[in-house]
């Protein structure tokens, strides 16, 4: 056995065994079974200390084989004389530290889970979540291609928006998922277009056709200029959406409803790390677009700087952590847009780490700050400033309203859009009058 | 404008205060009772008139009780006394032979199905409810049902055709029904018979009362939720407003009062107002104009939103109640500023109102105006229809077992009347009933315990003494302590051990008040280092300081662009491994922690206790320290109060105690009641000390009190959640004193061992085959799980509380349920003077921490905070639920969920003629007792008789069992069980 088999043994087992999971909870849930908690836990520790060895195996065959990348072809999608859809994952040096960071949080996550969500009426939806979550994100690390992309993508975005809404009994929560929902359902259209114009310009989405074939981040894209931009600029809209960048900021705060492990991976980690992912995959298509890595920077830059502004006035800790992780991601992306590319590998995979355990620790905060209190000696911190000029308020309330995202989103999307479709339901009935329909009530 | 004195804004302001939450900053938690504002109000009717004012439930549910009832918490022959005691004349005839409380009791045991229009229609239609007789209903009743039915049937059949008898029959029975499924036709029956019988009563119509508020009015029309566009404004502004240091940048100007900096803020206008509130700040600018204060707008904007004089009242209630937390927190910050962490804010309920006011005033317009252009359309009022009342005759004659021919036998005025009863006997009512029910089980159980159970008298002369706080957590300490040292003797008391004071550990920067929040400190105890280890406590200050500045600097450097991105990509996985490893290994990270924690603190700490009665008062107005004729005082109340007033051994242990745990904001929700949410271990070292300085036993001497020469008291302090007992002092006693506490502190460490197992049973992750060293290790491990939503269950289990000689409970297994209170009736006067002192300040204490498990429990979502996994830790005051919502007060779900939700039963041995002199004279006591937010019963002091306060006044109690189960040992009785268990008596039997 050599180490390329081995090495697309384990991936596609460290992949494989989080779907199964997912499948056989999913199954017996379905079938109505009564699955103790202490099953739960044993089949999803089971899982990630599997994927994590696996990935662990997959990743150092990789390095010993000396290839660039391995490629697993797992089989056909779509197949047409025009079209041709390969299910493609491959392992290379950029996917290869993202996947066993995934693994590894997934299963901290988990371990903390297990006695975090005791006793909750919702505990095998969430680790069904959970699975399905690691799933997404382990294929999406993994992907191999446009389509394959696209669809982990898509399950992210699902797991996502369903555990925001975890505690379906409240409305809160069901309104701040659906928000997250359609801004992601809004910037996945960036991938869709983007898969339709690669493949009209190629015969597949592989990564092979349109990337280059070199050692990441050294890959030449054949790309023209034009092509390049216009791809370019599909990709950055799919990872502002995910990575919630300006202007589309304003679900991440929302999705502080969920229970805090899952705000932790999500939020924290894996989930907003997404789009610097995608980004730093399609860095050759950056490279040959240099339009796309400037705006990539701008957008980077201001969200970054947004996030500072709306985060410092925040009064409660998951917001204010919320802010503290998508600063990070606005530099992050700026320096993607800048051409760096390990330098953004090694400040997402640290932003990762941190911020999810700060979530994770989020509730210890009044104990934290007692202790620092005690060890300062000091018990005032941070008093109201008495004086305060005309533009320290301005700014003050800037961030109070999170830079006024979400109030020119209702005013310039949201309310035209609602109003354009009063208009059509009067024109609508309108009609039915002329005709001499009855009107529906 | 003409108003009466008591309808102006601000009185009106003062009023709807009384009903916001009196919750006050999280990180001093201090239990109360939820509905304090009702408490004049008898308990039942409080419950219920609370319970629509704050549109919470008054009871559990019907089917939570039914469930009980089925696997016999509550027994059917709980129902009738019950029903008796609420309704006297329960015995009036209805009709033929059936009384008001035969068909009541039907009602409790049986679930009555009520339904409305189309949902009736369905289940009618869709359900076996028209085929089949209720299955639910006792075998022997059904089948006499089905019998009676189909003889009916059989013997009407001659003279009447069938369609006569059952109205017309589904197509789908065939043609010949009665002939296949003849029990499907006696059903159809009665039911013909109940439709005919009822026919004659006219439905009520039930219409909404009409709203106050014009966002009721919107929502009623179909319009946008006013609430939803406001609220998340004023949470952001009160939150801001409140922050006791969680923002890096604060709200600039706070000394301006809520309205002044919403001024501040949104009056110059600026870029994109939300779209419903662009008058803002025009309206804003002509109020600054008028230079209008916070009343005069509030009027101002109730004229603007056409809201009449006479609705005032209620409307302001319930714009208060809209939203009820966050000014509920206004409130308590101006109320008790001393409890903030952080600085003082200038909160003011008006301001808040006119704030609230002004926005409603936009949204409301915006939202009228969205409904004019586009109206929606009207929703229907509902009517009970006389399908639903016919469907509950039909189902009450099921459980009752009256057939087709009964109920055609009726008169008119004979179904009327049954009607009306089914219809007064409403959900609410049948709930509290059950209710009752419940509550009368568990105290038939414990009323039985104490008065079978023989008094064991403590040892002649006991080998130590040790006095801990009455916690119910403690109850099981001492049990142990008892069962592992027989020749020990245990009291229980307030855990501030009658030593109020403001308390400066060595390692705090603030002094914390140490007593019960009705009290408030005159005295300053202030903790040094010994001199020794002065220069040590120099070196170790300067480097926790060095360490928290470095912590402070990443911490809140992360949060920063510059600092922050060198820290995550530089380091970021680093920073992180600790926290994965905590994740992994809590156990052991918690012992890393401590020990690193231990190394930085000085251990050589001295109480500065003693003043010189001279000295004055500083500026604060606090005396440092107490003089010895202020000890004196105190140790007398205190061993007056527990009765310990003679027959001193050589030891006596004066345990605190309080609870550690990391990742839960509740934490403090945990500690000493008594301390008033804090730790308990410096009142009991106080106390201690005071008790061993020569100069106070001369004092208390002289006072009749004569402590041996050869007693030592020793302070301690007992971890609730890890179950960890520390000795304060222990360098500083003398070797003959550190002798005799060797073989003390091994029975101590044996206890708490055993205590550990007893308390892990209730834990779904500890196995049932745990030994007690194993216990102990789990119990650590959950104090230091971040992961852990459940370190301990706190006062889950408090049921009742029990003020007498511990003789009389000693050897009785009360499962961690009573608070237990030491009191020697023998040694008090004839007025009960001690015993006064003793309720007046256990029933508060006692009551408000059970009155706050019970409401939380009962509503958790409106009394309590819900879940704690959507927790969020705003401003240090408080949690959210997620990113923004209303300040969530009360306790979580995962504190609760195991706790049995009744009323305090306050066992108290003594006699009526003393307590009837105490109910008079101690306020408190009268309200709580006489309105039944506590359960009262009298233990008599020289025999076993028991006498019970219900409604009607005091009875005489007649115990149901005639003995209690016995076993050797405490494991034994809860082994393998994790439910609450029965009252057992403990021990070898005494002959």
């Amino acid at each position: 056995m050599n180490w390329e088999s081995l090495c697309s043994g384990a991936l596609l087992g460290s992949v494989g065994v989080q779907g199964l999971a997912f499948l056989a909870l999913g199954a017996l849930m379905l079938l109505g079974r009564a699955l103790t908690e202490k099953t739960v836990i044993f089949w999803i520790r089971s899982t990630y200390v599997a994927a994590f060895l696996l990935a662990c195996v997959a990743d150092v065959s990789l390095f010993a084989s000396g290839l660039p990348r391995v490629t697993v072809p797992v089989g056909r999608w779509v197949l047409s004389p025009e079209l041709n859809f390969d299910f493609v994952l491959q392992l290379d040096r950029l996917s290869a530290p993202f996947l066993l960071l995934a693994t590894a949080l997934c299963g901290a996550v988990a371990k903390f889970s297990s006695s975090y969500m005791h006793r909750e009426v919702g505990f095998r939806r969430f680790f069904l979540l959970l699975c399905l979550f690691g799933f997404g994100d382990a294929l999406t690390v993994l992907s191999g291609s446009v389509e394959v992309l696209y669809f982990s993508w898509e399950l992210l975005g699902l797991t996502s928006a369903l555990l925001i809404a975890y505690f379906h009994e409240r409305q809160a929560p069901l309104r701040n998922a659906l928000y997250a929902f359609i801004v992601y359902r809004l910037c996945d259209l960036g991938l869709v277009l983007a898969s339709v114009s690669i493949s009209s310009q190629f015969v597949n989405g592989d990564f092979s056709s349109f990337l280059g074939n070199g050692v990441w981040p050294h890959q030449v894209s054949p790309l023209t200029q034009a092509g390049a931009t216009t791809v370019g600029l599909f990709f950055l809209l799919a990872a502002m959406g995910k990575a919630a960048q300006a202007p589309f900021s304003g679900w991440l705060p929302r999705a502080m409803e969920g229970p805090t492990p899952s705000t932790a991976i999500f939020y924290g980690a894996l989930s907003i790390h997404a789009g610097a992912y995608m980004l730093l995959r399609f860095g050759p298509v950056l490279d040959a677009a240099p339009l796309v890595g400037w705006l990539c920077f701008f957008v980077g830059l201001s969200t970054a700087l947004l996030a500072r502004l709306t985060g410092r006035v925040q009064t409660d800790v998951k917001t204010t952590l919320a802010y503290a992780s998508l600063g990070q991601v606005g530099l992050i992306f700026a320096e993607i847009g800048l051409g760096f590319r390990w330098l953004p590998l090694l400040h997402a995979i640290g932003n990762c780490l941190l911020r999810s355990v700060q979530f994770l620790r989020a509730p210890s905060v009044l104990h934290e700050r007692h202790e620092l209190r005690s060890a300062l000696n000091d018990a005032s911190l941070r008093p109201s400033p008495e004086h305060a000029t005309a533009a320290q308020k301005a700014l003050y309330r800037a961030g109070l309203e999170r830079g006024y995202l979400d109030n020119a989103l209702e005013r310039w999307a949201v309310l035209p859009f609602m109003s354009v479709c009063r208009f059509l339901i009067r024109l609508d009935r309108a009609v039915l009058r002329l005709v001499g329909g009855e009107e529906p009530s | 404008m003409d108003l009466s004195p008591n309808q102006s804004l601000p009185n009106l302001v003062e009023h709807a205060a009384h009903l916001l939450p009196a919750q006050g900053p999280i990180t001093v938690f201090i239990h109360h009772n939820t509905l304090h504002a009702y408490e004049h109000l008898p308990f039942e009717q409080a419950v219920v008139e609370a319970g629509r004012r704050f549109g919470c439930e008054p009871f559990m549910a019907e089917s939570w009780y039914r469930r009980e009832l089925e696997r016999g918490r509550i027994l059917d022959l709980d129902l009738e006394p019950t029903l008796r005691d609420c309704e006297p004349e329960g015995d009036e005839l209805l009709a033929d032979s059936l009384t008001r409380r035969q068909l009541q009791l039907a009602l409790l045991r049986y679930p009555l199905h009520r339904a409305d229009g189309m949902a009736l229609t369905w289940h009618l239609n869709e359900t076996g409810a028209l085929w089949r007789f209720r299955q639910e209903v006792e075998t022997e009743t059904r089948l006499r049902l089905e019998r009676d039915s189909l003889a009916y049937l059989e013997s009407e059949l001659k003279s009447r055709p069938l369609e006569q008898l059952t109205g017309r029959l589904p197509d789908e029975w065939g043609s010949d029904p009665y002939k296949r499924t003849p029990v499907k036709v006696a059903v159809r029956a009665l039911w013909h018979r109940c439709r005919e019988g009822t026919s004659h009563i006219a439905p009520t119509r039930v219409s909404d009362p009409t709203p106050v508020r014009p966002r009721d009015q919107i929502v009623k029309q179909g319009g946008v939720d006013t609430d939803s566009l406001v609220h998340p404004f004023l949470i952001r502004l009160c939150a801001a407003f409140l922050d006791q240091g969680v923002a890096n940048a604060q709200l600039p100007q706070r000394q301006l009062g809520l309205r002044g900096d919403f001024f501040g803020l949104y009056g110059p206008g600026g870029p994109l107002l939300p779209f419903w509130a662009r008058g803002l700040p025009k309206l804003i600018r002509s109020e600054q104009e008028r230079n209008l204060s916070a009343a005069q707008s509030a009027e101002e904007s109730l004229g603007a939103m056409d809201v009449q004089p006479a609705s005032w009242p209620a409307f302001v209630e319930e714009t208060f109640l809209a939203l009820r937390g966050w000014p509920g927190m206004l409130e308590q910050a101006r109320l008790r500023p001393d409890r903030l962490s952080g600085e003082a804010v200038p909160a003011d309920l008006m301001d808040y109102l006119a704030v609230r006011l002004l926005l409603e005033r936009c949204a409301t317009a915006y939202a009228q105006g969205e409904l004019n252009r586009d109206p929606r359309p009207k929703s229907k009022d509902r009517d009970t229809s006389e399908l639903a009342i016919a469907f509950e005759l039909f189902q009450v004659c099921q459980f009752l077992g009256l057939g087709p021919a009964w109920v055609e036998a009726r008169s008119r005025d004979e179904i009327s009347r049954i009607v009306a009863a089914i219809q007064s006997f409403g959900e609410v009512e049948r709930r509290r009933n059950l209710h009752l029910a419940y509550e009368r089980r568990l105290r038939v159980r414990a009323l039985d315990a104490v008065s079978l159970h023989q008094p064991e008298p403590a040892p002649a002369s006991p080998w130590f003494q040790a006095v801990f706080c009455i916690d119910e957590r403690e109850e099981s300490t001492r049990r142990y302590l008892e069962e592992v040292a027989p020749s020990c003797e245990t009291f229980g008391t307030m855990g501030f051990f009658s030593v109020p004071m403001y308390f400066k550990p060595v390692h705090e920067p603030k002094p914390l008040p140490l007593c019960p929040v009705v009290v408030t400190p005159r005295h300053l105890v202030v903790e040094v280092p010994e001199p020794s280890s002065e220069a040590e406590a120099v070196r170790l200050a300067a480097a926790r300081r060095r360490l928290g500045r470095v912590q402070q600097t990443v911490s809140a450097g992360s949060f920063s662009l510059t600092l922050g991105g060198i820290l995550t990509s530089v380091v970021g996985a680093v920073t992180a491994a600790p926290d994965l490893f905590r994740v992994l290994f809590p156990r052991k990270s918690g012992q890393l922690e401590r020990s690193l924690r231990d190394r930085l603190q000085v251990h050589d700490t001295q109480l500065r206790l003693r003043r010189d009665p001279d000295q004055p008062a500083d500026e604060n107005g606090l005396f440092h320290g107490f003089s010895p004729q202020e000890m004196s005082d105190q140790v007398t109340l205190l061993l007056e109060n527990i009765g310990l007033t003679k027959n001193f051994s050589p030891i006596v242990l004066i345990v605190g105690h309080g609870s550690s745990s990391l990742n839960n904001p509740h934490e403090a929700a945990y500690d000493c009641g008594a301390c008033g949410g804090g730790r308990g271990g410096p009142n009991a070292r106080a106390f201690a000390q005071m008790c061993n300085s020569p100069e106070v036993r001369d004092l208390v001497r002289q006072r009749g009190i004569d402590i041996p020469a050869s007693t030592t008291f020793v302070g301690a302090y007992h971890n609730t959640c890890d179950d960890v007992v520390e000795v304060y002092e222990l360098k500083h006693m003398p070797v003959e004193t550190v002798n005799a506490l060797e073989p003390i502190m091994k029975v101590v460490h044996e206890a708490r061992s055993r205590d550990a197992l007893e308390r892990c049973r209730r834990f779904e992750s500890a196995s049932y085959d745990l030994s007690p060293r194993a216990a102990l290790i789990h119990v650590e491990s959950r104090a230091s799980d971040i992961a852990q939503p459940r370190p301990e269950l706190g006062h889950a289990t408090n049921a009742m509380a029990f003020v007498g000689r511990r003789s009389r409970t000693r050897g009785l297994f009360l499962d961690r349920r009573a608070f237990l209170m030491s009191y020697d009736p023998t040694q008090d006067d004839e007025d009960g003077s001690i015993l006064g002192r003793q309720l007046r300040a256990v029933v508060p204490v006692g009551g408000g921490i059970n009155l706050e498990y019970f409401f939380s429990l009962v509503d958790n979502n409106g009394y309590g905070c819900g879940s704690k996994l959507p927790h969020n830790v705003t401003g240090m005051i408080g949690v959210m639920d997620g990113f923004q919502s209303d300040l969530r007060t009360g306790l979580p779900w995962q504190m609760v969920e195991v706790h049995e939700p009744v009323r305090l039963l306050c066992v108290v041995e003594t006699t009526l003629d003393i307590m009837g002199k105490i109910v008079e004279r101690e306020e408190v006591v009268k309200r709580m007792a006489v309105n039944r937010w506590v359960q009262v019963a009298l233990l008599d002091p020289h025999s076993q008789k028991i006498t019970v306060l219900e409604p009607g006044g005091w009875k005489v109690y007649e115990p149901e069992s005639s003995s209690i189960p016995r076993v050797a040992l405490s494991h034994e009785w809860f082994h393998h069980q994790r439910d609450h268990l029965n009252f057992a008596e403990v021990g070898a039997a005494r002959s």
